[in-house]
This record gives C-alpha cells, sequence and structure tokens, in this order.
C-alpha cells in the first residue's frame, strides 16, 4: 500500500521520465493509486468516491468553490505548512489549497516552465505582489521560484507601484522575465511605462473574471506586442487548487504537461465531451498529491486531441435567487452596459 | 374600478390555460410545473373582491395614471396576480418583461385587451420613467436601479432579495410532508417564498419520510429544465454536502442534510436542505440569525407547529400553502 512518500518518488520521476520521453509507468495507473491514497486519508475525497475508481475519468473531480467551503486534502494541520489561498476576484470566500511541502510544486513547475519557455531569463520583474509579503499567493510562489538572478515586486496589496516598475526595468541590463497578471499588465500599458530589455520574455496570466471593465486578450497581446517590441510573450494557465500549469503563445492553445490531462465537461450534466467539444473544464493534476487529483473548474472551454486547452471564459453564476432579474440587467438598466 | 372586466380576464385565462402550458419554455418550467403555479394564481385570484383589492393595495390603493409592473423571470405568476389586482383598481398598467420573456405574457396580455383591458406589454425599460406606481420583482440591486430610475414622486413597490424556511415537527403529518413537497416543487425552487432551509429535529428521519413525497412531486409536477448556472452550481454544492453532510437523491430532487456552519439561505431546484434543530423556539432564534448575517429578510415561514412562533415576520402558513398567499396578504415591499 502506498505512502506519501513512495508516491511523492513516483511522481517525481514520472515528471523526468516523462519529459525525457519515457514515463516509468502508465498515467492512469500513478493516478488511480494517487486517488485511492486521497480516498484512504481523506474523508472528504472518500465522501466524494461512490465506488472503486478503475479509470481516470472515475475519479472525481472537487469542484473549486468546495475549495471555499473546507479543507480539501489530506493536510489536516490547522496552520499547514504550506497554504495558498485564490485572491478572491469573483466573490465571497477564498479557495484555500494546502500542501505538506511545494517540492512537487515547484519541481513541476519549473521543468514545465524550462520546457515551455526556453531561454527563461533568471531575472524576474513582476508585477505581483512579493511572495514574502503574500505567502498565500501560488502564482507568487511560482514565479519566485523561476527567479535564479534577482527578483523585484510591483504590486503592493493590490495596487501597482508603477515607479518602482519602470525604475527596475530602466535599470535593467538583460533580459528580464517580466511577469504579469492581464489585469495589471493592462493598468501598466495605459500608462507611463518604460520598455523591457531586448529578449525578455512577459508572461501573461489570468484574465479579467469579475471586474466590471475587461480588455479581451487578442487586444491586451497586441497591446503589449507593440508597447514592448522586442519582447516574447508566453501565456500561462493556473490556479490556486492545481499544483501544475500550462503554458501557451498568443492565439494558441494551452499547453499541459505531460502529467496533467484535462476534459471538458457537459456543464449540466457533468457527463466527459470528446475532444473538440466546448465545455466546463476539469483537470487531473499528477501534482496534487495533497489535496484532489481531480478539480472541477469554473472555466470553460475545449480540450483538443492533443490535450491543448482553450478557453472560452466562464460558466455563467447562477443569477440572484427569488423573484429576481439578473444582475446584467440590473446595469442596463442604469445604462452603465 | 374594472373588476369585473378583471374576473372575465382571469375566466378566460383558465379557460385557455393549455396554450399556456407549452407556450413559454423560456420559463425553465415543465407544463405541468407552470400548470400547477397557474392554477394556484387563478385560484387565489378567484377571491379577487372590492375589499381584498383595498387591503392588497395599501396603504396607497390608488387609482393611478399609469402603473409599471416589473415582474421576475423565475416567479411569473406573481405578475399576475400584481396585475389583477393593479387593472381592477383602474388605470392604464404596463407590464414590463425580461427580454425575451414574452410566452406567458403574451397570453396574458392577448386575452386582457380581449376583454378591453388597459394592459400594454413592453421590454423596454424606459417604461418605468413614465410610471406613477411601480411594482417591481427583483435583486436588491436590480430594485435599487430601478427606484432610481422612476420619474420623482413615483409610488415604488419594490420586492427585493428575500428567502423562505420551514419547520417541521417530529409529529408532522403525511399530510404536512406531501405540503411541503408541493412547496419545493413550485417553481422549481426559484420563487422567494419557496423553502430554502427546512429545519426539523431530526433531518434523517425527515428524509426517510420525505423522500415518497418528493417522488411524488416529480411525478406529478416534473422538475423543469435547470440553466447551465443551476447545473453546475448544484453538483459544486452537491459535491459540499457530500462532504459535510448527507445527500440523498432521487429523479429530480434531492435532500441535503447540513450542519448548521454550511447551511445557506438559497434555495435551489427541488432541494430539500435540512438542518437540525430541537424545537420550533430554537428554529425561529436561529433562522432570523441566519437572516440577518445575510442581511436578506425572511418572507415566508411554513410550519407544522405554533403559528405564533413566528412573530415579526410578513407571512406564516402551513406547509403546502407557502407559495399560495392570498391576495391581500401583508406586503414586505420597501
Amino acid at each position: 500500500m502506498s505512502d506519501r512518500a513512495s508516491l511523492v518518488a513516483r511522481i517525481h520521476a514520472w515528471i523526468d521520465g516523462s519529459l525525457a520521453g519515457h514515463p516509468p509507468e502508465p498515467w492512469e495507473s500513478l493516478l488511480l493509486d494517487v486517488h485511492r491514497w486521497q480516498v484512504r486519508n481523506d474523508a472528504g475525497i472518500a465522501a466524494l468516491t461512490p465506488g472503486p475508481a478503475h479509470a481516470w475519468l472515475d475519479v472525481p473531480a472537487v469542484p473549486v468553490d468546495v475549495y471555499k467551503r473546507v479543507r480539501v486534502g489530506t493536510v489536516r494541520d490547522p496552520v499547514p505548512p504550506v497554504l495558498f489561498r485564490t485572491s478572491g476576484t469573483t466573490g465571497a470566500g477564498r479557495g484555500e489549497h494546502a500542501l505538506r511541502d511545494t517540492a512537487l510544486y515547484d519541481h513541476g513547475a519549473r521543468a514545465w516552465a524550462d520546457r515551455c519557455v526556453p531561454g527563461r531569463p533568471p531575472d524576474v520583474v513582476a508585477l505581483l505582489d512579493d511572495p514574502r509579503r503574500a505567502p498565500d499567493s501560488s502564482l507568487s510562489h511560482m514565479v519566485g521560484s523561476f527567479a535564479e538572478g534577482s527578483a523585484s515586486w510591483h504590486v503592493h496589496d493590490g495596487t501597482l507601484d508603477r515607479d518602482g516598475l519602470n525604475a527596475a526595468l530602466a535599470a535593467s541590463a538583460r533580459p528580464v522575465f517580466l511577469a504579469s497578471t492581464a489585469f495589471a499588465l493592462a493598468e501598466w500599458l495605459v500608462g507611463a511605462h518604460v520598455a523591457a530589455p531586448a529578449g525578455s520574455v512577459l508572461m501573461v496570466t489570468g484574465g479579467f473574471k469579475g471586474r466590471v471593465v475587461s480588455l479581451d486578450d487578442e487586444a491586451l497581446h497586441a497591446v503589449a506586442a507593440r508597447e514592448l517590441p522586442g519582447v516574447r510573450i508566453v501565456t500561462e494557465y493556473g490556479m490556486t487548487e492545481l499544483s501544475s500549469q500550462l503554458w501557451g503563445w498568443p492565439g494558441e492553445a494551452f499547453r499541459p504537461p505531460p502529467w496533467l490531462r484535462a476534459v471538458a465537461v457537459d456543464p449540466v450534466t457533468g457527463a466527459p465531451l470528446p475532444p473538440g467539444s466546448t465545455g466546463q473544464l476539469r483537470f487531473y493534476d499528477l501534482a496534487n498529491l495533497d489535496s484532489s487529483v481531480g478539480v472541477e473548474t469554473l472555466d470553460v472551454g475545449v480540450v483538443h486531441g492533443d490535450g491543448a486547452v482553450t478557453l472560452h471564459g466562464r460558466v455563467p453564476s447562477a443569477s440572484a435567487r427569488g423573484c429576481s432579474l439578473t444582475v446584467e440587467e440590473a446595469w442596463q438598466a442604469r445604462g452603465d452596459a | 374600478m374594472s373588476l369585473s372586466a378583471v374576473r372575465a380576464w382571469l375566466a378566460a385565462l383558465r379557460a385557455d390555460r393549455a396554450t399556456a402550458l407549452h407556450g413559454a419554455p423560456e420559463l425553465g418550467l415543465s407544463p405541468a410545473g407552470l400548470g400547477l403555479v397557474l392554477e394556484d394564481a387563478l385560484d387565489s385570484l378567484a377571491s379577487l373582491d372590492a375589499d381584498n383589492l383595498d387591503r392588497a393595495l395599501a396603504p396607497d390603493p390608488g387609482p393611478w395614471r399609469e402603473a409599471v409592473l416589473v415582474a421576475a423571470r423565475t416567479v411569473p405568476t406573481a405578475a399576475l396576480e400584481w396585475l389583477a389586482v393593479l387593472l381592477a383598481r383602474g388605470g392604464a398598467v404596463t407590464w414590463k418583461v425580461p427580454e425575451g420573456a414574452t410566452g406567458l405574457a403574451a397570453w396574458g396580455a392577448a386575452h386582457a385587451r380581449a376583454v378591453g383591458l388597459p394592459l400594454r406589454l413592453t421590454s423596454d425599460r424606459a417604461a418605468v420613467a413614465r410610471a406613477d406606481l411601480v411594482v417591481a420583482f427583483g435583486s436588491d440591486a436590480s430594485i435599487a436601479a430601478i427606484r432610481a430610475g422612476a420619474r420623482p414622486g413615483a409610488h415604488v413597490l419594490g420586492y427585493g432579495s428575500r428567502w423562505s424556511a420551514a419547520w417541521i415537527g417530529a409529529d408532522a403529518s403525511d399530510d404536512d410532508l406531501a405540503g411541503l413537497a408541493r412547496d419545493l416543487a413550485a417553481f422549481d425552487g426559484r420563487g422567494c417564498m419557496s423553502p430554502a432551509v427546512v429545519a426539523t429535529p431530526d433531518p434523517d428521519a425527515l428524509t426517510i419520510r420525505l423522500e415518497p413525497h418528493l417522488t411524488h412531486a416529480e411525478h406529478a409536477w416534473p422538475r423543469g429544465r435547470l440553466s447551465v448556472a443551476e447545473a453546475v452550481d448544484l453538483r459544486s454544492r452537491e459535491a459540499l454536502v457530500r462532504i459535510v453532510g448527507r445527500v440523498r437523491s432521487g429523479p429530480g430532487w434531492s435532500i441535503h442534510v447540513v450542519p448548521r456552519e454550511h447551511v445557506e439561505a438559497v434555495a435551489r431546484p427541488r432541494v430539500a436542505q435540512l438542518v437540525a434543530l430541537p424545537d420550533e423556539t430554537s428554529a425561529a432564534a436561529w433562522l432570523a440569525g441566519l437572516s440577518a448575517r445575510v442581511d436578506t429578510p425572511l418572507s415566508t415561514v411554513g410550519t407544522t407547529g405554533d403559528l405564533g412562533a413566528w412573530r415579526g415576520l410578513p407571512r406564516v402558513t402551513r406547509p403546502g400553502w407557502m407559495q399560495r398567499p392570498p391576495v391581500d396578504r401583508t406586503h414586505d415591499a420597501s
């Protein structure tokens, strides 16, 4: 019977082996072993598992909203060694993802980023909060782990430090890894900004969910390309509830690492859809050892035949109940839309 | 006053209700489900007379030059009830419906015009600005927007966010449980009078007793179509309740036994959310506390116990009648 240490070793070996072209065992059998260990060690996962899982799609995918309400997974310490929290952009409550440590997280994140973003500059300039000030931000943690040289952070308590960012870029003598959320990037580019050194890489992540004002990805990337000439733009898709990330390029689908699989499901029935269909996205992440390997998101997209993922927005949120109109109609009534 | 014309209108609606049952897919209710609530509304309005008309419109019984009813998609028959009251009082009435929600409204308006009632149908938000009385259903944000759009001096009756609950005692009869199942079925749980929370001393015992009644209700009035948002929310909520409580489900219904800290003042389609409370007095206190925490007033309580235990609430009734308010009910509009 597996224990955590042996599963860590197997997952670590699987990450390395898959990237070298020869995974040591079938992905599905390892995923099922991880799932069975989670069932044995987390009553919540067990409650969601009606019977033995024989295939990866049998493994329950925990909805992200559940992460806002209860601790998911096997780390039951009142103060977990590692606790990532969602940013809470879309409403009440912040989701929490508790980890025993970040060894698997860091290994997988760096390995896949190295593969997808070759020549990633060692110096980091981030439009993100400093992970030392915001240790619950998985995004800041990940970007921080990429810093093999210097690192500077230019968002404090949600406010962009424009002057500090511009000064850091102006002082950079060599290319930087410029990491930003879409919202912070848009805010920076519409105001006074300096160019990043040629050869820099710009990582853009996230969208505008929960914001009244939004800018579509294509438009933002076009503005970035124009305002930051000579900078290579890459896109990143991840979430607090997962341990792995997908990488892409403007206008192209996101590529998952070999140890993560995506499936689109019919949002009404929850039934898996064939590749190429648009549906609600679920992810099965081997590196999610300490919580749930299966996660159901509120994102809508297409999983292509090669496993790549194209995002198409969010599942509509339930309108206010009772004798109610939708909030959108209220906005329209005020003439704001 | 146009009470006789309104009575003729209601009679025409009752005679032609088969047309309505299949002509309003935008509501998401099954034909039988729509038939249930339509019948309830017409039965309630059968008692409309001059006395309860005055009470229904108290404290300002009108008439008005022009009244506008801003209807909700979720509780379509509330519009018919209010239109009957407003038209009976006299004066022109505009029925403002959401975009795309025209099936039932077109049917109702056509019959109104056929008997000479001055009822106009529109999706134009600007109608609110012309009225001297606005009756509106919506979220608190929607009501605020409508109030801001009304002309100065207009009287606005806003029915904002509300929720309802039930107390089912250990001595509840089968008739009580059949009534609760009926309350859960009406409007597929989307109405503000739908019991979002059912307090009871022994939820597991109630689960066993309630199951056949929910099954019967599903058979008699099948649940309609869930929206994508509702289905996703339901699946997510069920996952949480499986982790923290217990779920029992059947075709078109489910029972969630939920610890108090995870109870939500939210009604979901055909979901009976049960919470353990030892007696009616503590249930009344606890539900009042929940109402205060979510900053949303309780609208209706259905109880098998003492009606007097629920002082201060707009409406207290028996299971089976939660979604069948009388015409001259106490208003909790603001």
